[in-house]
């Protein structure tokens, strides 16, 4: 069946998606690779799906942060959040972003999605701790 | 952090016992069974002490185990090779009775043999997840030649009066076989109080090796076999025997013992109480006639995979009854067969103990439990 974007909107929507994580996986928000990157890692959650940062780190500030993903609209809307969230911020910051923070900037989600903010998360911070360790 | 491992349908580990008796034949007695010297022998004596060792479990004969690679193997084995057999005997039989909880490697061989011409009647369970034996011998027909119905279900741990269902395969004349990868050795199996000819076993939910299991056949039956080529196991099953790991898995089959089943009955009561007063839980499944092991648990309106995800970051492991497009294709067909909506599929846990669980452990989730339930509570209220 095709599908437009408007169409997509609406499923989306109906699925309880807000308008933001529907623009963030509709645009693929920061979707991508960070060129030489000082931190990355790849993290896979217990649904299978599996997410990957990358993050260029300057005088411990995340001057940006790539994401990349095999997973559903609640992954890859939540991976955008988290780059959204934490670019530019420092590294402290960035460690005490929580679940909450990420559902409030997200405002709805489907209920049986919120493992994917958790995926997200767990993948950003097993990223630092990383970046951290190898320091 | 200590791991606490609760995915004991997924697999076990292995028994330190059943890995001290595999050892040696993969260094000295490493023989092939179909050898006739010394080494050889050697490993022919250990293959059958292995077959005698799980027929006597099952009350069979010692010739009426054929090794496998494991559950999956031997659930194709029985199907496909009573098909094969039905149609190249034209005997005019296409037709096969099973439920719509089986695991998967059940469904979708049937769903294969329709490919192939197989006509297939999935009988649905009720609320508990129970089979009504009566909705089997409705379903047969004069085409049926094969009931099959998993024994002790992989995701609630529902345990099917096979022994009935055996009554009515026996009076229809249709074969009866089960997939009992999750009862074995922990619900006792019969093969003729129970009326059954074909059983499915294996080894690494038992705490034996991965890669063995067995097909229990009755003598008599006619089955194609799927492997040909040396003629091994009565020439149903061609390929070198796996010593090591059928020595191993007969092992498994002789360390377990009633107390390890009342100890894990125990712990799944305790948790089940205890996960039961949290606000929102409910248990999937029956009370009775449960696995001593299982433990299936709805979460309401939360994700069920999140409580996986916060269990996992504590070190305790399980697993969801559902999972994402990427794993699988979408909420657990069992759980919607008891009627669950799909959310409510996915709102649920698995969690699988095994002989090694200590109380300790249980205390643990069960003090974990209610704070990760409001953690994610706090999560979805923002989200809604």
């Amino acid at each position: 069946m095709d599908m437009n974007n408007q169409d997509v909107k609406q499923l989306l929507k109906d699925s309880g998606y807000s308008e933001i994580a529907i623009k963030y996986y509709l645009e693929k928000t920061n979707l991508g690779e960070v060129k030489n990157p000082d931190a990355e890692m790849t993290h896979m959650g217990l649904c299978g799906d599996v997410m990957h940062f990358s993050l260029r780190i300057k005088d411990n500030i995340i001057e940006d942060i790539k994401f990349q993903a095999t997973c559903c609209v609640g992954g890859l809307s939540a991976g955008s959040a988290v780059t959204m969230l934490v670019k530019g911020k420092i590294i402290d910051e960035a460690k005490e972003l929580t679940e909450e923070d990420i559902a409030r900037h997200l405002k709805g989600f489907p209920v049986q999605k919120v493992h994917c903010v958790c995926l997200a998360l767990k993948a950003l911070k097993k990223t630092i701790e990383g970046y951290e360790r190898k320091k | 952090m200590r791991e606490i491992y609760l995915d004991n349908a997924a697999t076990t580990k292995v028994d330190e016992k059943v890995l001290k008796e595999m050892l040696p034949y993969y260094s000295g007695k490493y023989g092939n069974a179909s050898s006739t010297h010394s080494k050889g022998i050697e490993a022919k004596r250990a293959l059958q002490k292995s077959r005698s060792i799980i027929a006597r479990s099952i009350n069979a004969s010692p010739d009426e185990i054929i090794f496998t690679s494991g559950g999956t193997e031997s659930n194709n084995f029985a199907l496909k090779g009573l098909f094969f057999h039905h149609k190249e005997a034209n005997t005019g039989k296409n037709h096969i009775v099973t439920t719509k909880i089986e695991h998967d490697c059940v469904l979708n061989t049937c769903k294969w043999l329709e490919t192939q011409g197989a006509k297939v009647t999935y009988i649905g369970v009720d609320k508990k997840g129970f089979v009504n034996p009566e909705d089997i011998e409705k379903a047969l027909t004069e085409k049926t030649f094969l009931v099959s119905v998993i024994h002790g279900n992989n995701e609630i741990g529902t345990i099917q009066d096979l022994r009935a269902i055996g009554e009515i395969c026996r009076k229809g004349d249709v074969l009866l076989h089960t997939d009992a990868c999750q009862s074995f050795t922990k619900v006792p199996i019969d093969v003729k109080k129970q009326n059954l000819d074909l059983v499915t076993l294996n080894a690494h939910k038992i705490h034996g090796p991965k890669g063995v299991g067995a097909l229990y056949i009755r003598n008599g039956i006619k089955i194609i076999p799927l492997a040909h080529g040396g003629g091994h196991e009565r020439k149903l099953r061609s390929g070198t025997e796996n010593i090591p790991g059928i020595v191993g898995f007969a092992k498994a089959v002789e360390v377990m013992n009633n107390r390890d089943i009342r100890k894990m009955t125990e712990l799944r009561e305790k948790l089940i109480n205890g996960a039961l007063k949290i606000h929102g839980v409910k248990l999937n499944g029956s009370r009775e006639n449960r696995l001593c092991n299982n433990i299936n648990l709805l979460f309401e309106n939360l994700d069920g995979e999140a409580v996986g995800e916060y269990l996992e970051g504590l070190g305790i492991y399980t697993s969801t009854g559902s999972a994402c497009l990427s794993h699988s294709s979408g909420p657990s067909h069992v759980l919607k067969a008891i009627g669950l909506t799909d959310r409510e599929a996915e709102s649920s846990l698995r969690i699988s103990l095994s002989k090694y669980t200590t109380e300790k452990e249980i205390d643990r989730v069960l003090k974990v439990l209610p704070r990760i339930v409001g953690k994610i509570s706090k999560i979805t209220k923002i989200f809604k």
